[in-house]
């Protein structure tokens, strides 16, 4: 007969208790509370990308555009060539119409500059600036391909007084403007402007 | 092979909602959803705690036990996923606790001897002082040998992982594991032969 030399071990082994139902319970009570602990980290974690990428997209913009480095609004509106579409300027020639007396917003549409523009898998965003006659209006016109052909701007995730203009037809949102009174953007407005592209661009992914 | 050896050889899997998962996957799955790595702790609680009872004692290992898997939890980043069991990486860690606890122990019981001092009440060897039925047995067995070589019987025989596992668990070289090993069955088959000859000599 073959001896194994640990027989006597194992058999010692064998009548070692297991655990009592108690101490399983708070070990996992245990575990359960660090596990608490890293799912709250993690929940604080996956907001730090995003954040990021905001941020980074903002830093972005404040740094191209001139306005922002003190040579004024006309450096935003020449900051890149090229004339606003057709549908962009009627949309903007059509601001005032029918406007009550002292809520016309008196654009200079000839002024009209592009701000923004990227290439999506939706196609290219654009973003045109528009001053106002005093100096201290801008209006922004939003400048976005629609997937499903309709002429409805995409109004739920931009902000109420925003101009959306689209390829395949177009639509005014409403009279929109953001006050300015230096001739140049401050931070906050232009924070106002990438989140409203943001959205915009958020809309247009949940649309597809 | 025992029973309680023989369920331990199964490949680790878990059984995780509906499907099944390898302690390295459970392990995986853990960075994005924590409750995965519940399946590791059902599955090596019981053998955890049933080596630190043999290794601590029977009031430690409780708490000594809900430690390793916590800690585990805790530091799962270090987890060489390409290891399927996580069988060696737990004892490691129990391993540690345990010694870290040990060394507590002795501590407090010296500086509890300088503030009233009797003799011979610090006990030399303290992985006997908590013991109970089930353990005072397997103590007993384990007496005769250093406590490195108590560690690598439990994990080898008791435990049942593999010359590799064990090695991994203490961090040793194999051909440490293997011959430590051989020394201890040789010796343990001197002292069975010694007891058979004693036998025939009393007959």
């Amino acid at each position: 007969m073959k001896i194994d030399e640990f027989d006597e071990i194992r058999e010692a082994w064998a009548q070692v208790p297991e655990p009592t139902q108690s101490a399983r319970v708070a070990a996992r009570r245990r575990l359960k509370a660090a596990m608490a602990v890293a799912s709250s980290r993690r929940s604080r974690r996956v907001f730090r990308p995003q954040v990021l990428l905001a941020a980074a997209l903002l830093i972005g913009l404040l740094a191209a555009v001139p306005a922002f480095s003190g040579t004024g609004y006309e450096g935003v509106i020449n900051w890149l060539t090229g004339d606003p579409p057709k549908e962009v300027v009627e949309n903007l020639e059509r601001m005032d119409q029918g406007a009550p007396a002292g809520m016309a917003q008196h654009l200079i549409v000839g002024k009209t500059g592009l701000v923004y523009k990227r290439q999506t898998q939706f196609g290219e965003v654009r973003v045109w600036l528009t001053p106002a006659k005093g100096g201290d209006r801008f209006c922004r016109s939003f400048e976005a391909p629609r997937p499903d052909g309709k002429t409805r701007p995409f109004t739920r995730r931009v902000w109420r007084n925003a101009v959306v203009v689209c390829p395949c037809g177009s639509e005014v949102a409403g009279g929109a403007s953001y006050p300015h009174s230096d001739g140049g953007f401050t931070p906050r407005q232009f924070a106002q402007l990438t989140f409203d592209l943001l959205s915009h661009l958020a809309g247009l992914r949940r649309f597809k | 092979m025992n029973q309680a050896s023989g369920q331990l050889a199964v490949v680790s899997a878990v059984a995780a909602g509906s499907q099944t998962l390898t302690d390295a996957q459970a392990i995986e799955r853990s960075f994005t959803d924590p409750e995965a790595f519940v399946g590791v702790f059902e599955r090596h609680f019981t053998l955890v705690h049933r080596f630190l009872q043999a290794r601590a004692g029977g009031s430690a290992a409780d708490d000594l036990a809900a430690e390793t898997f916590e800690v585990a939890f805790r530091r799962r980043g270090d987890y060489d996923t390409s290891y399927t069991d996580a069988r060696p990486w737990l004892f490691g860690i129990a391993l540690n606790l345990a010694r870290d606890a040990k060394r507590r122990e002795e501590r407090q019981q010296r500086a509890f001897l300088r503030l009233a001092p009797r003799e011979g009440e610090l006990d030399a060897d303290l992985d006997l002082a908590e013991t109970n039925a089930g353990t005072g047995a397997l103590i007993q067995a384990l007496t005769a040998v250093s406590e490195e070589d108590r560690d690598l019987l439990l994990l080898f025989a008791c435990a049942g992982l593999s010359y590799e596992e064990c090695a991994a668990a203490l961090s040793l070289p194999i051909g440490t594991v293997r011959s430590r090993l051989h020394r201890l069955r040789a010796r343990l088959r001197r002292e069975l032969e010694g007891e058979a000859l004693e036998r025939e000599d009393q007959r």
